[in-house]
């Protein structure tokens, strides 16, 4: 029983995780908070949906690029065609931030048109036979959901580590400044940072999809969400965000179970708004002291 | 190799560059010296692209670069320095110096080499090339700022207060490794407050004045001009250059 509600809630937590990574990279990158990533999560999800529809024998592995990509080049859109102008016509921070706001709501809007109103199912991506772990009979797609999202972290962090646009990235979110310098293109390497961390959001689309529905609105709680758990470990934080992810889906799954499902989402709230009264650096805040 | 024509730019509504001229050639180390807010890193920052001119002529090497972004007058071989070292903080100091060849086109056998390059001249950055930036003492993020610069291979380097707020002895590296950099064949344009540092550095210095070059000459002979030694090096009337031990005195002040 224990075994099965932690491994959902790593895997809940990896949607959350991969997401809220997104909003910190954005947020160093460029400031803004963008508030359209769950958003790109759900254009992920039904994208890959779509991808199933049309070719049903396609592989989980390519279902998940699908929603990959599709997410990548959405971030990378609403980058191009909204938020990089308004930075150039010098528009103020707050309004930019706005945008974002806007953006959401023009693509829950645009979804439903093109997707309809109704839940949708995902087709079982992972069979179905339950796995035993420990004794525990753990349903597949949470064991997948689990390692892939752990894996595309991984990937994440080894490019951001040891390639020339990952290293970039990571000096303009220091030091824009010294990174144009250096000659790093500030403007690509900001629309790069845009479609990495859409890609992150469209791979948690496809996850989440196959772990529920996939619908219109599906964004936008779980994005606030994903916010909450950058928040949690620290916002413009990468390891912070991941950890706070990866918590934030345990505490939530947990108290579904020990609580109420009903009160979940309450149960997470109030935990961050304790944990920020005395941790207002969020966890790496923790980590930071210590040093 | 560089010149500027008539440069003006600023702020918003401020204009910090009324109309800079100035000109390096070729292996020279040329000094650009003035005031705390005199317009001298504002004219480093519209060299390098991070600030758009808003009129006049910057050419560098036969190429108008007014107006180009960073990266682009950074793949020209005109790298700067900024001020306060901005090594990135959180990277190592190995990724600091790869960061420096981003525009290189080259292998890692490439990058390796200008890697050993670099360790060869600062010895002490090998040493801690595991270490985050932000943990070196300031004289150590200087020759990482100088490293990080030297991984572009520039042919044309731009030293933004290489002295500031380091310790007399620490000041000595530096100004070693500037001297190192023009046997290396790469032309300096080193921005100072400290003039008397400046001056005894270079070929040749112009002298800012609220957004204007108003003085320019030989280092050697602006080291001994009333009006310099007066208003930068610390001389108390504008006499005639009696007593150059004072001078010293003050720059070491300046530079601690």
């Amino acid at each position: 029983m224990l075994t099965s509600i932690f491994v959902g809630g790593l895997a809940i937590g990896c949607v959350y995780a991969l997401i809220a990574l997104g909003f910190s990279m954005i947020m160093r990158a460029t400031s803004i908070i963008h508030f359209a990533q769950g958003e790109v999560m759900m254009i992920g999800s039904m994208s890959g949906l779509t991808a199933v529809w049309l070719a049903p024998f396609l592989p989980a592995p390519v279902v998940l690029l699908v929603g990959m990509t599709a997410g990548g080049l959405a971030a990378v859109a609403m980058e191009l065609a909204a938020y990089r102008t308004l930075r150039r016509r010098g528009v103020p921070l707050m309004n930019i931030i706005t945008a974002t706001v806007g953006m959401s709501i023009l693509c829950i809007n645009g979804a439903r048109l093109i997707w309809g109103s109704e839940p949708l199912r995902y087709p079982d991506l992972f069979g179905v036979e339950p796995v035993l772990l420990g004794g525990a009979r753990v349903p597949p797609q949470l064991l997948w959901i689990a390692a892939a999202g752990l894996l595309l972290m991984a990937g994440l962090q080894l490019f951001l580590k040891h390639t020339r646009t990952g290293i970039a990235m990571q000096a303009v979110a220091q030091d824009p400044d010294a990174a144009q310098l250096m000659g790093v293109n500030l403007t690509r390497t900001m629309a790069a940072t845009f479609g990495i961390a859409g890609m992150m959001a469209g791979a948690a689309g496809v996850m989440l999809g196959s772990l529920f529905f996939s619908f219109f609105e599906m964004g936008f709680i779980t994005g606030l969400k994903a916010f909450v758990a950058a928040t949690l470990g620290g916002l413009g934080s990468i390891v912070g965000a991941i950890l706070g992810g990866l918590l934030f889906g345990l505490i939530e799954t947990f108290s579904a179970v020990y609580v109420s499902s009903a009160y979940k989402d309450a149960v997470g709230m109030l935990l961050l708004i304790l944990l920020l009264l005395f941790l207002p650096q969020g966890l790496v805040g923790l980590w930071r002291r210590g040093r | 190799m560089l010149t500027l024509n008539g440069v003006t730019a600023g702020y918003d509504d401020v204009t910090c560059l009324r109309g800079v001229s100035l000109e390096v050639r070729q292996g020279e180390i040329v000094t650009l010296i003035g005031a705390n807010g005199a317009g001298k890193s504002t004219t480093l920052r519209t060299i390098s692209g991070l600030l758009a001119p808003r009129g006049g002529e910057i050419v560098f090497e036969g190429n108008s670069i007014a107006g180009l972004t960073p990266d682009r007058i950074v793949a020209l071989g005109l790298v700067q320095v900024p001020e306060g070292r901005r090594v990135f903080p959180e990277l190592t100091v190995e990724e600091n110096l790869r960061i420096g060849a981003h525009l290189a086109p080259g292998s890692r056998a490439d990058i390796r080499n200008r890697l050993e390059e670099v360790y060869g001249r600062f010895a002490r950055l090998k040493e801690r090339r595991r270490q985050a930036g932000g943990t070196l003492s300031g004289g150590e993020q200087q020759m990482l700022a100088f490293g990080r610069a030297m991984m572009a291979r520039p042919r044309m380097l731009m030293l933004d207060e290489p002295s500031l707020g380091l310790a007399p002895l620490v000041v000595t590296e530096v100004m070693k490794a500037v001297r190192a950099f023009r046997d290396a064949g790469i032309t300096v344009l080193l921005v100072e407050q400290n003039a008397n540092l400046a001056l005894r550095l270079a070929d040749r210095g112009y002298v800012m004045e609220t957004g204007v070059v108003t003085m320019t000459g030989p280092a050697a002979s602006l080291l001994t001009d009333p009006h310099v030694r007066a208003s930068y090096l610390g001389a108390k009337t504008a006499g005639p250059p009696a007593r150059p031990a004072m001078a010293e005195t003050t720059g070491g002040e300046q530079a601690s």
